[in-house]
């Protein structure tokens, strides 16, 4: 399937900006998803009217999520699976970064047992090594 | 004295992870299609949040060596000679 550009337009959203607008039938034809919409964006004419509407469109269509444009984003699983990914990698470095600490102050103290224990003998007390 | 090495450490780190941090997240902004997605965004929140984990991790991290220092026998000093 080929296209011919028509246009180019800004919005200043960037995930739209790199992306392309298509027809709604070729779409469903290049992702083998015939008949099937999975987003749909609609503005409301009143702001007030968002929150009403997105009330109804839930209870109309229990199975649909509808979400304000700027609470799009979280509903995405990209967005979950980068949050999970955040979460794990900040794990491995809290548990990273505890056991190397625990390591360099272990090896500190192998290094300075003599001087430690010298220390004790002339009568310095043990918790300020501590 | 253990402890206070290991929280000074921490502290250490922590600042040292706040500039590696902002470093690559300026890096990683400079990058067209992340950049794009993904702007880096530090709130003294945050900042603080990161320096309060390092040092909580420094002085969890400490404990064990700490106690050790603290209850080493004079007679280890002679397996050291």
């Amino acid at each position: 399937m080929s296209f011919r550009i028509v246009g180019i337009y800004e919005t200043g959203q960037s995930v739209e900006e790199m992306g392309a607008v298509i027809l709604l039938k070729d779409a469903q034809e290049i992702f083998k998803k015939p008949r099937q919409v999975t987003y749909y964006q609609i503005k409301t004419t009143r702001p007030e009217m968002t929150e009403p509407v997105i009330k109804e469109i839930e209870r109309r269509f229990p199975k649909l999520v509808a979400a304000r444009s700027a609470n799009s984003m979280d509903n995405q699983a990209a967005s979950t699976l980068l949050r999970a990914m955040g979460w794990f990698i900040g794990l491995l470095a809290v548990i990273g970064g505890g056991l190397g600490m625990m390591n360099t102050m272990l090896m500190s103290v192998y290094e300075r047992t003599k001087s430690a224990c010298c220390a004790r003998w002339a009568g310095g007390g043990g918790a300020s090594w501590g | 004295m253990i402890a206070r090495e290991a929280l000074m450490l921490g502290f250490i780190g922590g600042i040292a992870g706040i500039v590696f941090g902002v470093g690559l997240g300026a890096l990683m902004a400079q990058e067209p299609t992340l950049g794009a997605y993904l702007q880096p965004v530090y709130t003294l929140p945050v900042l603080l949040q990161a320096i309060a984990v390092a040092l909580v991790l420094g002085s969890v991290g400490a404990l064990y060596p700490a106690w050790r220092a603290a209850n080493l026998s004079p007679i280890e000093a002679l397996r050291y000679e």
